[in-house]
């Protein structure tokens, strides 16, 4: 005889790899109703993983997901939205050139099939006044919201969905402190009505104000959940925190060169204030900082491929041509982008072609290509990251998401760059790759060339940089020499900075 | 009143060509009607919208022109059974043809521009055999009689010409299907991920082109009572002007009805004056040409400075923040 | 307790069913045109003579040419050019100008190929822009189109004198110039597309325009090159074509875009862009010819032979689709 179940949602033994890489092992989640459980742990770590899979978008390896005691099969975002769960996405998944009513009932089983908009409008006022948008006409189209007005459609948009599982993946990136607390209250009032509520964040304070229950990953596990009221910061910091620095890191430099960038009075949309940074020969500076905290628009300022609103870049105390990436990397400085799959590597071309893409013209006479220079300095490259040399030939497409960050970062070394700007460099990767890439960082560095690293893992900003910069929110916090930092310290600058808020 | 000027400012664009164009045309050539120039919606006018419905959904229907040739035939050829039923037997297979072409490619994941490139030949191949080879006539002349005369200023032809493009801008304004097709080619994987149907969307986009075909190519044949094998080839390069003339964006998810009834105007009266001056067909291909690069690089030239425009407006604030 | 499974298949297997597939998807062509080869020579009596082959290859010649180039504009991703009918009658009306003019055949195909190149540079520089390649070569082929006729009043333009079809009748051990030319600009073609940075990077800009931009691939000067190869292509064949039926008129070759396109298509370019070579379009080119050939001996109508023509793009380019999409899992 069964027991009528508590829980409203359970997941047990889930298991889920991609190739070599484990990024789930027995994870274990059970949520009651009106609950609010929130997920916590390193990006890497496992929380948007199982969240795809609640959501239907990823299938787990093993495992079962049981929703008020029933055996449920999520095999597709329709199947989880028709066992009752919403998810409110990180990336945004509006329609831009639809109006926000029409957005607000895009694609909801049993809609209406007249979408006359004086119905439409005026039941999207009653939700868009829920997260505070009362003052928007709903006629507006997506595309024309601000960054903080689409997140908040996107929070309205699930409201409008009547779920009984509600998941959040970081719904306050792009959001004010009084948005934030709008969006702290939709989510008790949700909790209030007996729904249940999974809220993804790295932000500690919104956790500890809105939470229940907290469920820590770290590397691939879950630890068994906990009382909110048990806890405070420094007991979650000591909880996440798993990795030894052990030998994953090569040696920091010991002694640095002059300085060969400089940022002054740099202002980049998304940034609150200047940014000021100062980057020597031989030095991986690390940027840290979590979603919405301004690294990835201060790397992409300095490789021209954003706007620069204010200030200057000096490249060995000449200004920067910041106008693209081809002036860039005419220059001297490289970029590995942070999401190789859309813009860090050609899937469908070889190593060897991955390898030599910005440097042919340096293996090419009169236009054409020297087929044997260009393979010598490929080979060259892959036996420094370690990719097997007799694979030149295999298409980058197929190949495992090491190698394949490999070949993304491994590709700059032929331009001979004076500086490396690199975002996320092990995103995806396996531990042996990961050492692989760092061992190769710090080499390019003692030959000269500056680095900048900047990664939302706390773990390996602190491992591998000679110096670290800290953000929050769209403002540098922190600014000093790695050796001056412990990882319980600089999780929390990047997790839990108050005062930067006022 | 905001609307209203809205609404102009949406089609400035578009209505200023017009104007042009009409203006122009009258000017050269005195006893110049634009009411003539209506009577081209069939097939030009429903050829465009067809063809715009499937670029909103993000697509290329390449095989239209085809279909209305497919539907010019098998009206010939079922004359027997009463111009009118015949009439509605081609528009129907038709359009379970486009249907089944939509079917097809959603459920192959291919490139629309593809696929049709092939189904383009292969109609005109079936219209072949349906024509046995040669042109085809009806038998009765006097059963095309009912297409002539005026309801007001309008032919029964193009009235119903008016009455499908309304319908379709009703269609694409205020209902769920039809917003969806916007969806579907602005945004697709978040559509999909939002709940949308894809292969849906597809059936009833090409489903409406097909559609649209079929009705211009056998009201055609109705009208003049025959049909031929390579009949409304210059369809498909005139029904792409008029609709991207008329600003329905090739990248999808953009554009209405009213974009392709300017299209189909401009086009329409720039072909009718140059024809009643006495220029050769090819001056007006000419012209339509030149239109349509000049609107597509009208609307790129407009795009890039409200972007620039944003950006200073915010190195601006930046520094007026620095500032106070 | 129910479990859901993961991909049943090993990372080995499916690298090994990959590699099949894609062998598979890259050599059916020239067997399937071997096995039509064979199955024609037993089946149709006149099939396997030299006057049916050398009027196959020379049916090639033109389209192949043009398809090999056009090869070039797929490759990078910028689909195909829609005005390539228009441009081969421009280039063949400048020939028979330029050529009665001067009096010498080679300087006319020299500026049947200028003009070609001159439209084809201010197509690749819009589309370099960022435009819609296919409406921008639309518009430009009707716009070329529109002023050929003009300038020849809609006219044939007819050769005088029968010097200027020597490139056509002019044969080695019996096969035609046009053909010779074909191996030849096709070679040319995959050497610019296969050996040099301009192909490399033609390559590249196809398979993924966002990384080529992180790796200072120009977007514009890429297009325009490939846009240049095509024109070269679209010269060579119109003089070609033009000097085999020694007149050429405004309303010619209709059929000759959809042709080239559908050469493209079926020779297993990707239309995505980062995958195929000119080779593959030519030999396209040559199963549609043999086909057509096929048929004609053996008496099909012009309709039929249309139908069938369609069935087998559909088919083809359907088949290379799904092998495509299973060789990439």
């Amino acid at each position: 005889m069964n027991s009528t179940a508590a829980y409203r949602l359970e997941a047990t033994g889930i298991y889920k790899s991609y190739g070599a890489v484990s990024a789930l092992i027995d994870v274990h989640i059970a949520l009651k109703p009106g609950e609010v459980m929130a997920l916590l742990g390193e990006n890497g770590a496992g929380k948007s993983t199982i969240v795809k899979i609640i959501s239907g978008l990823v299938s787990h390896d093993d495992g079962t997901i049981q929703i008020d005691g029933q055996d449920v099969q999520l095999n597709s975002v329709n199947a989880s939205q028709a066992a009752g769960i919403a998810v409110v996405q990180q990336e945004f998944s509006t329609v831009g050139t639809l109006s926000v009513a029409e957005n607000l009932v895009l694609g909801q089983r049993g809609a209406a099939w007249w979408w006359g908009p004086r119905k439409l409008n005026r039941s999207a006022k009653a939700i868009l006044a829920r997260v505070g948008l009362e003052d928007l006409d709903p006629n507006t189209l997506i595309e024309k919201l601000s960054v903080a007005e689409m997140q908040l459609v996107e929070i309205a948009r699930v409201l409008a969905k009547d779920a009984k599982i509600v998941i959040f993946d970081e719904p306050t990136a792009a959001l004010s402190d009084a948005e934030i607390e709008r969006v702290l209250k939709v989510v008790r009032r949700l909790a209030a009505e007996g729904r249940s509520i999974i809220y993804v964040t790295h932000r500690l304070g919104e956790v500890f104000e809105v939470a229940d229950q907290v469920v820590i990953f770290r590397n691939g596990r879950s630890q068994p959940s906990q009382d909110v009221a048990d806890l405070n910061v420094d007991k979650v910091v000591t909880m996440m925190i798993g990795r030894e620095l052990g030998d994953l890191y090569p040696q920091r430099a010991e002694a640095l060169g002059e300085i060969v960038l400089e940022t002054r009075g740099l202002k980049v949309a998304g940034m609150r204030g200047e940014v000021n940074l100062q980057l020597r020969r031989g030095e991986i500076l690390g940027l840290t900082g979590q979603l919405g905290s301004g690294t990835t628009e201060i790397m992409k300022a300095i490789a021209g491929t954003e706007d620069v609103l204010a200030g200057t870049v000096e490249l060995d105390g000449a200004p920067l041509d910041l106008q693209g990436r081809r002036r860039g990397i005419l220059s001297g400085v490289a970029y590995c982008s942070p999401d190789r799959k859309r813009d860090g590597i050609f899937r469908g071309a070889t190593i060897r072609q991955n390898l030599s893409s910005p440097w042919l013209r340096r293996v090419s006479r009169l236009g054409v290509v020297n087929r044997k220079h260009e393979n010598n300095e490929a080979v060259r490259t892959a036996s420094h990251f370690a990719i097997d040399q007799t694979r030149m030939n295999a298409l980058v497409g197929n190949l495992s998401g090491g190698n394949q960050q490999k070949v993304a970062v491994g590709k700059w070394l032929g331009i001979r760059p004076r500086v490396l700007l690199v975002e996320e460099p092990t995103r995806g990767v396996d531990v042996g790759a990961r050492a692989e890439i760092y061992a190769q960082l710090r080499r390019l560095c003692d030959s000269g060339v500056g680095v900048i690293v900047s990664s939302s893992d706390t773990n390996e900003v602190l491992g591998l940089s000679d110096t670290i910069a800290t953000y929050y929110r769209g403002t540098q916090t922190a600014h000093k020499p790695a050796s001056e930092w412990t990882e319980p310290e600089l999780v929390r600058e990047v997790m839990h900075r108050e005062e930067v808020t006022k | 009143m905001k609307s209203v000027a809205a609404w102009f400012a949406r089609y400035a664009l578009q209505l200023g060509v017009l104007v042009i164009v009409v203006a122009s045309m009258y000017a050269l050539y005195p006893s110049f009607r634009v009411e003539a120039s209506i009577e081209r919606l069939i097939p030009l006018g429903v050829i465009a919208a067809g063809l715009a419905v499937t670029m909103i959904a993000g697509e290329f229907d390449l095989s239209i022109a085809s279909m209305a040739a497919l539907a010019g035939a098998l009206t010939v050829v079922l004359s027997g059974l009463g111009l009118v039923v015949a009439v509605l037997i081609a528009i129907a297979v038709c359009t379970l043809l486009g249907m089944l072409q939509g079917w097809a490619i959603a459920k192959l994941g291919i490139n629309s521009l593809v696929f049709t490139v092939g189904t383009l030949v292969l109609i005109r191949g079936l219209t072949w055999l349906v024509c046995g080879g040669l042109a085809i006539s009806i038998d009765d002349i006097a059963a095309s009689d009912i297409f002539y005369g005026k309801l007001l200023f309008l032919s029964p032809l193009s009235a119903t010409g008016m009455v499908i493009l309304i319908g379709l801008g009703v269609f694409l304004s205020r209902t769920r299907w039809g917003r969806e097709l916007y969806a579907l080619g602005s945004s697709r994987p978040e559509a999909i991920a939002a709940g949308v149907r894809y292969s849906r969307g597809m059936v009833i986009a090409f489903g409406i082109s097909a559609g649209c075909g079929a009705v211009g190519g056998a009201l055609t044949s109705a009208l003049s009572g025959s049909a031929a094998p390579n009949a409304l080839e210059s369809m498909l390069v005139a029904g792409i002007a008029a609709a991207l003339v008329g600003g329905i964006s090739i990248a999808g998810g953009r554009g209405t009805m009213v974009n392709v009834f300017l299209g189909f105007a401009i086009i329409s009266v720039l072909s009718a004056g140059l024809a009643g001056m006495g220029a050769k067909a090819f001056v007006s291909q000419l012209f339509i040409g030149i239109f349509l690069l000049l609107i597509v690089l009208a609307e790129y030239f407009i795009q890039r400075v409200t972007e620039q425009n944003s950006r200073k407006r915010r190195r601006r604030l930046v520094q007026t923040a620095a500032v106070g | 307790m129910t479990t859901v499974q993961g991909s049943a298949i090993g990372f080995q297997e499916r690298a090994g069913m990959r590699r099949t597939l894609n062998a598979v998807r890259n050599y059916s062509l020239p067997i399937l045109i071997a096995m039509v080869f064979i199955v024609a020579s037993i089946l149709v009596p006149q099939f396997l003579t030299f006057e049916t082959i050398r009027a196959i290859l020379l049916a090639t010649s033109v389209t192949g040419i043009i398809a090999a180039g056009m090869t070039a504009i797929t490759l990078s991703g910028n689909l195909f050019s829609l005005g390539v009918t228009a441009s081969v009658v421009l280039s063949g009306v400048i020939y028979i100008w330029v050529g009665s003019a001067t009096g010498n055949i080679f300087i006319g195909a020299i500026a049947a190929i200028l003009a070609a190149l001159v439209v084809g540079f201010a197509q690749g520089f819009i589309v370099g822009l960022g435009l819609n390649p296919v409406v921008v070569t639309l518009a430009a082929g009707a716009i070329i189109y529109g002023a050929t006729a003009i300038l020849t009043g809609g006219e044939v333009v007819a050769a005088q004198s029968r010097e200027l079809g020597r490139f056509a009748t002019f044969a080695i051990v019996g096969i035609p110039l046009p053909v010779f030319v074909l191996v030849a600009f096709t070679a040319v073609a995959w050497f610019l597309t296969e050996r040099t940075t301009i192909g490399r990077n033609v390559h590249l800009l196809g398979s993924n325009k966002y990384t080529a931009r992180n790796s200072g691939i120009s977007f514009m000067g890429t297009t325009i090159w490939a846009f240049l190869i095509f024109s070269v292509g679209l010269g060579v064949a119109a003089v070609l074509q033009v000097s085999q039926t020694l007149q050429v008129q405004a309303d010619n070759f209709a059929e000759l875009t959809m042709n080239v396109v559908a050469a493209v298509l079926v020779g297993g370019t990707a239309v995505t862009g980062g995958d195929g070579s000119p080779i593959k379009s030519v030999i396209g080119a040559l199963f549609i010819a043999t086909i057509t050939q096929i048929m004609v001996l053996v008496g099909v109508p012009q309709g039929t032979r249309y139908f069938v023509l369609g069935v087998v793009v559909v088919v083809l380019v359907v088949t290379l689709h799904l092998l495509r999409k299973a060789g990439s899992r």
